[in-house]
């Protein structure tokens, strides 16, 4: 059989790749992010609040030693090729082997890093979890106030499954929330086009 | 007001006491239907001590509580309101009707009628939603009747049997559950009507 597997860095891209996340290097970039109640909503999954440095760099830490006791959920930092920035994380909360499915939440920092590298980073993401975790379904849950990730997520072929009314609430207003999936038959066709 | 926040026309709603609930739950575990309705994790067995090991650490089972018939006091599910986010007031719910006599009987939409009464007079919650299995038609039809919506289809979320299923999520909100109240309230002055 060829060897297709082997000669290829699923977390190089050409601008982008995924690293591992470092709790000491990275709390600062995630602190300034959890000023943002969308990437604050997934990462603490609580009532949002900015949090210091020491509170994210805690989490980070017990994030990294849950996931390597218990292998469900695996954590990435995006950062530009050869730099020590973070930019970005990715991360699939849980893995459920069973079922070959998982959720995938994938951030940016900055807006413009999110137009110019989250194509990018997306492909990895995908790549990773359909080849690497032999996944058959990638969900991506989302808020309506996240219209540029909403839009990503579309064009690569993720069609919205669910539509979760009013479930969040922010500045004073209920939003729609969204779940959004791509099947490996789909995303392999779409690969197969785009190739 | 009602007089008893937790009792239905059918049943009512009590705390958990480990020590007496844990042999009702570890006895549904061996029905594999049952299991198979209510999780997408491997059906499993739990003993009696785990369970009661469970309930007895407790703070994450704060809004759980065992269903218990009117009629002559029989525990026959449970039902748990979990996840909830006080900002935004939402949550989701899990039921199960363990004892296979009671199902398909209106118990459990009883059930979820209180609860859901409790969670949007008292909790002051916006929205609770629920994830059901598209194998579960008699589950399905029991919320809506409880008032859920249909809210969308997770495709191919469950492989089992050597097969891939769909879980529905359904969901209701405070506002939907409040134009019950009053259409429920209309149809019963409308039955008076005819009947005097």
């Amino acid at each position: 059989m060829e060897n297709t597997m082997i000669g290829k860095s699923l977390f190089t891209g050409r601008q982008v790749e995924l690293t591992e996340l470092d709790p000491e290097k990275d709390a600062q970039a995630i602190s300034i992010w959890t000023k943002q109640p969308a990437f604050n909503r997934k990462f603490f999954n609580s009532t949002f609040k900015p949090r210091p440095m020491s509170e994210v760099k805690k989490k980070l830490q017990e994030m990294l030693k849950e996931a390597d006791e218990n292998r469900q959920a695996i954590y990435f930092a995006i950062r530009k090729i050869n730099s020590p920035e973070l930019i970005g994380m990715l991360w699939f909360p849980w893995v459920d082997a069973q079922h070959q499915t998982s959720s995938m939440y994938l951030s940016f920092g900055e807006r413009e890093d999110l137009a110019s590298l989250g194509q990018e980073a997306l492909d990895l993401a995908t790549y990773y979890a359909f080849m690497e975790l032999s996944l058959h379904r990638l969900a991506v849950t989302l808020g309506a106030d996240e219209p540029e990730w909403i839009a990503l997520i579309e064009e690569n072929g993720f069609l919205r499954e669910v539509l979760r009314r009013e479930n969040i609430f922010t500045e004073g207003h209920y939003l729609d929330e969204y779940v959004y999936a791509l099947l490996k038959p789909e995303w392999k066709e779409r690969q197969s086009r785009r190739s | 007001m009602k007089n008893t926040l937790f009792e239905g026309q059918l049943v009512r709603l009590v705390p958990i006491e480990p020590e007496r609930d844990s042999r009702n739950i570890s006895t549904w575990s061996k029905d594999s239907d049952y299991s198979r309705l209510l999780d997408i994790s491997p059906a499993v067995m739990y003993n009696p001590k785990l369970v009661q090991n469970w309930y007895e650490k407790g703070e994450q089972h704060e809004h759980v509580f065992m269903i218990q018939t009117l009629e002559d006091d029989r525990m026959i599910g449970f039902i748990n309101l979990g996840g909830i986010n006080w900002a935004a007031g939402t949550g989701w719910v899990g039921i199960g009707i363990g004892d296979p006599g009671y199902r398909g009987k209106g118990y459990g939409t009883d059930a979820m009628k209180v609860l859901l009464y409790y969670a949007f007079t008292e909790l002051n919650l916006h929205r609770i939603d629920l994830d059901v299995f598209e194998f579960n038609r008699r589950a399905i039809r029991s919320y809506e009747k409880a008032g859920f919506k249909y809210e969308g289809t997770e495709r191919e979320r469950i492989f089992k049997e050597d097969q891939r299923w769909d879980i529905l999520n359904m969901g209701i909100l405070k506002s939907d559950w409040e134009l019950l109240q009053e259409e429920h309230f209309v149809e019963m002055k409308s039955e008076s009507r005819v009947s005097a």
